[in-house]
């Protein structure tokens, strides 16, 4: 990136040139002022904060604490006024609302169900054996002998079971 | 022109400033002086340009040199005077502008500054340095700055971007970007 183009250029020159001019003069006592300035004792660090939290006159109110206590006063009437019904309605309504949820749940809980056989062993849940695979036709009809627990109780051994499928 | 342009960078002996605030560090109470003597100028002069307030101006060159009485007991050179003296200044300015910022700017009057500039030798110069002081006014601090240490205090690239803690290209992009806006903005003036 270059700057030489602008050498030429007569406004940018003047404008160099005004920058360079003094636009302040320092006064005389400069030095002087600056050197009191310097040997001021800085504000102590707990003078600083007590400043912070001095009270604020312009937000001071006498009658404030009447107020506070009043509007407290207030508040608390209002809330003994409601203690004496809520006493023993609270208990009431909860036992109530409990009751009810008792009763819903008794009604929708589901009635057990008589022993259905699964559907597994139900011989028309089967899929239907494909008429040109007679391997698979056989394994079919021979698990859909197999309907109850008194055939598998048949079975003794590994053997029984390679028996089945010879 | 403010500052001497010093033929390398190493602060020390081609640095009175840095030995000046050396010897303070040494307790040399006058050395403090000789500091104050030799960078009131530039520091009142680079406040003044960025802030337009005499006031102003003056107050935030007396709060670098108090900062700098405060830095010595652990002062190194490390890096040239100027660039530590304006990266102290340049953290105070950008303070001030905040701060600036969160009140209703005061009414510039350019009769203020007019009893503090240079002769002006005619009605057309003075509207000229006001166009220029506007001008200079419309660029982000950063441009400002830039400018203001490349031009008037005569800092090299290097130093700039010391001072304004960013890259060397950064600062020459800002330059560009400055220059570029101060042609198109003072070209109804020629």
């Amino acid at each position: 990136m270059s700057l030489r183009p602008d050498k030429n250029d007569p406004i940018l020159n003047h404008f160099d040139a005004w920058l360079k001019t003094p636009s302040a003069v320092p006064r005389k006592d400069f030095l002087r002022r600056l050197k009191i300035r310097l040997h001021q004792p800085a504000p102590n660090l707990e003078e600083r904060l007590d400043a912070l939290f001095q009270p604020d006159p312009r937000l001071y109110d006498p009658d404030l604490p009447a107020k506070i206590r009043q509007s407290l006063e207030a508040a608390s009437s209002a809330r003994s006024a409601r203690v004496p019904w809520f006493q023993w309605a609270a208990p009431l309504a909860a036992t109530l609302i409990l009751g009810l949820a008792f009763y819903s749940f008794q009604q929708s809980a589901p009635t057990p169900a008589a022993f259905m056989p699964t559907a597994a062993t139900d011989p028309a849940a089967l899929p239907a054996p494909s008429a040109e695979d007679p391997e698979l036709t056989r394994i079919f009809a021979l698990a859909a002998n197999l309907q109850s627990t008194p055939d598998m109780a048949r079975l003794k051994s590994v053997d029984d079971l390679a028996y089945l499928f010879d | 022109m403010f500052s001497k342009r010093m033929a390398d960078n190493s602060p020390g002996s081609t640095d009175p400033s840095a030995d000046w605030m050396l010897q303070l560090k040494n307790g040399q109470e006058s050395a403090f002086d000789r500091i104050v003597e030799r960078w009131q100028s530039p520091l009142l002069n680079f406040f003044n340009r960025s802030l337009r307030s005499y006031e102003q101006s003056e107050d935030l060159t007396q709060m670098v040199f108090i900062r700098l009485y405060r830095a010595a007991p652990s002062y190194e050179a490390r890096a040239r005077f100027s660039t530590f003296l304006f990266q102290i200044a340049r953290r105070l300015l950008i303070n001030e502008y905040r701060r600036n910022q969160r009140k209703p700017l005061d009414a510039w009057d350019p009769a203020d500054f007019q009893s503090f500039s240079a002769e002006s030798t005619s009605r057309r110069y003075a509207e000229i340095e006001e166009a220029f002081e506007e001008v200079l006014h419309k660029l982000p601090e950063n441009q400002r700055t830039a400018i203001l240490l490349l031009k008037q205090q005569e800092l090299s690239y290097q130093e700039i971007a010391e001072v304004m803690e960013a890259s060397e290209s950064a600062v020459k992009t800002w330059i560009f970007r400055a220059r570029q806006f101060l042609k198109q903005e003072l070209k109804d003036l020629v």
